[in-house]
């Protein structure tokens, strides 16, 4: 049975990507893992590894294009558009705003001439990879000026479905924040990894992520936190101590440490380049947890 | 003028500079009005001091979800495949709506010949506008949980946000945008007049500073940014200066100060003006200045 992780946070710049790329390596080393980068607006884990690509997925999007021809400029498209992107210049056209639509169709199904025809546009883009480190990675990457980052992040997870069962680990790193993407992601996995950092931010964001798994996943999914930047010169660990033993929620720690820093801006993979570290034996330490609790 | 502070990737310093700003452009450039538009993790308050007094607070519910009659479904099962989102699925013959997915754009309605689907208004957020600790007023979205529709919000926010400014005769606006390059970026940039990018000195800040400002292009808008942490890696910023090719509004040090302020609830632009951190501010705003009047 392949097992899902995934490693989200809330807040952002915790080190989530830092995380789900080691904790890959390591894992994959015992089982094979697939890395998975639902971070669809700002893909990062690419840098921790040499990679060659392997497919690629387009993921399209719904535009109307309007046949001036058959338009009547009736309004029944303008008046449907639940995002007001179709604007109605009276006496002469129908036009469309591309950075409102959503791409959800309603203007074709309403338009009693026939005049709307579908055209699609190259809403974002999935890709498989190859690394040199044996690890698998698909990357799900949000094409900029479009917005519907939730539905790059489904259609991501829906390709991983048709992959997922010839692995042992599936590590997913999710985007910041706790929205509907999130929810999905953490639909999912069955365990949700949070990394969160010593501060009143961190703390505020965690809290907001937590109560998204209280929500809806509570009896059904784990919920697990790593503290990272722990010991952060000037870090408010206490209180975040007190919300987590409050809560009873399992937290691992990795150490504030500027080796870290400097393994991410080199794109290193800390477990490997630095093996004996503090930071790679509180990371094998989780690998360690995550494969003896699921 | 509303100035708009994003990043790409998250973590690299949106709410320290949105909101130590905010403080200098308020205290030195007549008043500003703040607007944490970050709906899905607000934090701008907390870097302002934390609530000294709640102006105004309002639920939304305007995010639409469909719901199916079921003594009326017939099972022909259109609404499945028009559904653009995923979020109508089969399920025992049955479809299900899963309403975290659902846009509520009526288009499962429009096609289904029973006239079973029927829409329901779910919670979108709450938006509220305090005074901080700092005297700095604030609008904070707070999306619901799990919730879509964050550009909607955002909207509100920002709309907000300028009516109390014109109630205040203020002219600046500043707001904390959420990391990424999605819908609720696309919400704070529209129609906003300067973007300040703020990069860390990685290739994978850079990475989402040079997506962001393909928005940024799209909507001709100003845009400057501001290095943070500059000193972790400064043979970094020559690439960063090449590859945005934008002016830069200046360099913040490391400083464990800056975690500390959070911690203590006592900003810098306030209280720690003669730190690294802060005398790197005072030279952003001061940069600032010709960009804003």
């Amino acid at each position: 049975m392949t097992k899902i992780i995934s490693v989200a946070g809330g807040k952002g710049g915790t080190g989530k990507t830092f995380v789900a790329a080691n904790l890959a390596y390591m894992l994959n080393r015992e089982h094979r893992t697939l890395l998975v980068d639902v971070d669809v607006d700002n893909p990062c884990t690419r840098s921790f590894f040499k990679t060659r690509q392997v497919w690629e997925k387009k993921v399209l999007e719904f535009r109307p294009r309007i046949n001036q021809d058959l338009c009547k400029l009736c309004g029944t498209c303008v008046r449907n558009c639940p995002e007001h992107a179709l604007v109605m210049i009276p006496g002469k056209k129908v036009i469309l705003v591309g950075e409102l639509c959503a791409g959800c169709g309603v203007c074709r199904l309403v338009c009693p001439f026939n005049a709307i025809e579908e055209s699609w546009i190259e809403g974002g883009v999935i890709r498989g990879y190859e690394t040199e480190d044996g690890v698998d990675l698909v990357v799900g990457e949000l094409q900029p000026t479009c917005r519907r980052s939730p539905v790059i992040i489904l259609k991501t997870l829906n390709a991983v479905k048709d992959l997922r069962g010839r692995y042992g680990y599936v590590v997913m790193d999710a985007p910041p924040g706790a929205d509907a993407g999130i929810y999905s992601i953490m639909d999912y996995s069955e365990v949700t990894l949070a990394v969160t950092e010593p501060t009143p931010l961190g703390l505020m964001d965690l809290k907001k992520i937590y109560r998204l798994y209280q929500k809806f996943f509570q009896g059904r999914k784990r919920f697990m936190v790593i503290v990272n930047k722990y010991g952060l010169p000037g870090g408010s660990e206490q209180e975040l101590r007190r919300f987590l033993d409050e809560n009873r929620i399992a937290w691992a720690t990795i150490p504030y440490d500027d080796l870290i820093v400097r393994s991410y801006i080199a794109g290193e993979l800390i477990v490997k380049t630095h093996p004996n570290s503090e930071a790679a034996n509180s990371l094998k330490e989780i690998a360690r947890l995550l494969e003896k609790e699921i | 003028m509303e100035i708009v502070v994003a990043s790409g990737k998250g973590g690299t310093g949106k709410t320290f500079l949105a909101s130590n700003l905010a403080i200098l452009i308020n205290e030195r450039l007549d008043g500003v009005v703040a607007a944490d538009a970050d709906v899905e993790a607000p934090d701008l308050v907390l870097a302002m001091g934390g609530e000294r007094r709640l102006l105004r607070s309002r639920e939304i519910w305007e995010s639409m979800k469909a719901s199916i009659d079921y003594k009326l479904c017939n099972r022909c099962l259109r609404c499945v495949d028009v559904c653009m989102f995923d979020a109508i699925r089969l399920v025992d013959g049955e479809p299900r709506i899963i309403e975290e997915f659902c846009e509520g754009c009526g288009a499962c309605a429009h096609v289904c010949p029973a006239n079973a689907i029927s829409f329901r208004r779910t919670r979108t957020g709450r938006i509220y506008s305090v005074e901080t600790a700092a005297g700095v007023k604030t609008t904070t979205g707070d999306l619901e949980i799990g919730g879509r529709n964050s550009g909607d919000l955002v909207y509100l926010v920002r709309e907000e946000a300028k009516e109390i400014a014109r109630g205040d005769h203020v002219k600046n606006i500043v707001i904390d945008s959420a990391p990424g390059i999605g819908c609720p970026v696309i919400s704070s940039l529209s129609g906003a007049d300067l973007l300040i990018i703020v990069v860390e000195p990685t290739p994978q800040s850079l990475n989402g500073a040079k997506r962001l400002l393909k928005i940024a292009e799209s909507f001709k808008m100003k845009v400057t940014y501001v290095v943070n942490k500059f000193d972790l890696n400064e043979e970094f910023l020559k690439a960063i200066d090449s590859e945005l090719g934008l002016e830069c509004i200046g360099k913040i040090p490391y400083d464990s100060e800056v975690p500390s302020s959070y911690s203590m609830m006592r900003p810098i632009a306030i209280h720690g003006m003669d730190t690294k951190a802060g005398k790197a501010l005072k030279e952003v705003f001061e940069n600032l200045e010709s960009w804003v009047t």
